[in-house]
């Protein structure tokens, strides 16, 4: 078990009137566990408000949970942030405008003290090599590249700390269908090359089942069934399951 | 009815030449379904913008021809063309929030093209406009003509869209990537609302989309863009059945293996 979720809530509240009490909560994650197996995929599905980006937030530390604790395999985890990467959904609110892309890939690589400043260049160089990208990006700007050029930025930036584990929070959802498809290819391979554990958050079931060897269906900050991909479409056990399978269908 | 000939749209940005378009030829014949398929880039909406004469500042039309109902369009002049734009020619575009002037109640932008276009009364205008908002199925018309952009849903906002275009009763409807924005409920709905309009108005269709699971929903025949040329062109179902060029075989494969309903 590389990453292990146990009891995790995460709630929210609502402040009102002139003193900002307390006047509402809204639970955006109730008592959700869960554990992820080393090198393999787990998808975790549920539609727009479900809970899937708070949850991926909590798992990168970037949000603290309410209860609950994220376990993260002592001896393979060693340092956390360089382990542990996300790509994020919105690749044109997620790259830095006014950073050329050669700085936005040495900043790792600097912060982790993962290359010597000689070898900056090569190094992130094989990283757009890694993702299909030509080097004479490295001098530009992401104004200059389409979406799907610059999710696969975000992606050699991901890789750039030699991470175990990687989040990827709908990372093709704001692209067209062919450009979605190489991406997915384009990390299937990238997880063979370079031993990675994904957690891929969709809510196209489609590509879930192209990504993941295991799943995980949000519904209102609860899981409501998680277990083998295959299984769970042949044989949904929970009505929400069944109706978010029925869209997927053709 | 529309025949786009042989069209080269070339963008000066800053001194290089990006070719946006070379040499699209297609057709869309009357009362007619046709939808451009193609990812990003491809030369969708340039095309469509080119029919008339919209395009950016920074693009230029080397060479071709558009011609409407026997008209050269790329020779028209400026007021001739404005008479095709809008009137017979309509467009509904992807944002329906960004075409709409948020500062004007809705039902006043439907409105303008009544009195311009048609030279109507106001009073007959404003009943006109009622009527249409109720033809594209907005149920408490009267409120809605005066709400403002801000206030209506996306999909509501793309009826009005949808409103907008036809008041002028178009011989072609240009419909680029209209649902995109929106949820696949409202997608569908749009969708069938579209289909509904175009029989009872009577209007050609030219749909730019780079989802197959629309076309193939609502197309009689399809044309694959890809990098500025049509590389193919077919009826619906043998697009389908027996897909010749690589990127049309993409693009189904990418519907078959990730697409949604």
């Amino acid at each position: 078990m590389i990453v292990r979720a146990v009891h995790i809530s995460k709630y929210f509240s609502i402040e009102g009137g002139v003193f900002k009490r307390e006047t509402g909560l809204v639970r955006a994650l109730e008592d959700v566990s869960f554990s992820v197996e080393e090198f393999s995929t787990l998808g975790i599905v549920g539609e727009s408000g479900s809970g899937k980006t708070t949850l991926a937030k909590i798992l990168v530390q970037l949000m603290a949970p309410t209860k609950g604790v994220v376990e993260f395999d002592g001896s393979k985890i060693s340092n956390f942030r360089k382990d542990m990467q996300i790509v994020f959904q919105n690749p044109y609110a997620s790259l830095d405008p006014k950073m050329r892309i050669k700085d936005t890939l040495y900043e790792p690589l600097l912060i982790h003290r993962l290359a010597m400043p000689k070898q900056l260049r090569d190094k992130a160089r094989e990283l757009l090599d890694a993702v299909g990208i030509n080097e004479d990006a490295l001098g530009r700007f992401p104004a200059e590249f389409s979406g799907g050029q610059r999710q696969r930025i975000c992606i050699a930036r991901a890789l750039a700390t030699q991470p175990k584990c990687i989040i990827l929070d709908e990372p093709i959802s704001s692209l067209d269908l062919t450009i979605q498809l190489k991406l997915l290819d384009l990390l299937l391979r990238l997880k063979e090359r370079f031993k990675l554990t994904y957690l891929f958050i969709s809510h196209n079931l489609n590509v879930i089942k192209y990504m993941a060897d295991s799943v995980l269906v949000l519904q209102g900050g609860r899981i409501v069934e998680q277990g083998d991909m295959r299984a769970i479409f042949a044989h949904p056990s929970h009505p929400y399951t069944e109706s978010l399978l029925r869209s997927a269908r053709r | 009815m529309l025949k786009i000939s042989n069209l080269h749209v070339h963008f000066d940005l800053d001194g290089t030449i990006v070719k946006a378009l070379c040499g699209v030829t297609l057709g869309v014949n009357l009362k007619e379904t046709l939808v451009v398929a193609g990812e990003s880039g491809s030369g969708k909406t340039v095309t469509a913008l080119a029919v008339t004469r919209l395009l950016p500042a920074a693009a230029r039309v080397t060479s071709g021809e558009i011609y409407f109902n026997g008209k050269n369009l790329l020779l028209l002049e400026e007021d001739a063309l404005r008479k095709v734009r809008g009137k017979e020619i309509a467009y509904i575009f992807q944002e329906p929030g960004s075409f709409l002037n948020p500062v004007y109640m809705v039902g006043d932008q439907i409105m303008e093209s009544f009195l311009l276009h048609q030279g109507l009364p106001r009073v007959e205008a404003f009943a006109e406009t009622l009527r249409l908002l109720e033809l594209v199925k907005i149920k408490d018309s009267r409120r809605v003509f005066f709400n403002y952009p801000h206030q209506l849903s996306g999909g509501m906002n793309q009826r009005v869209g949808i409103a907008m275009s036809l008041a002028c009763r178009p011989k072609l409807l240009i419909a680029d990537e209209p649902t995109t924005a929106l949820d696949v409920t409202t997608e569908t709905q749009i969708l069938d609302l579209l289909c509904e309009l175009k029989s009872s108005f009577g209007f050609s269709l030219l749909f730019i989309t780079h989802n197959l699971s629309i076309a193939r929903r609502i197309a009689d025949r399809i044309c694959v863009m890809y990098k500025g040329q049509v590389v193919e062109e077919a009826d619906a179902e043998r697009i389908f059945c027996s897909p010749q060029h690589f990127h049309t075989k993409e693009l189904i494969h990418a519907y078959q293996t990730i697409g949604t309903q």
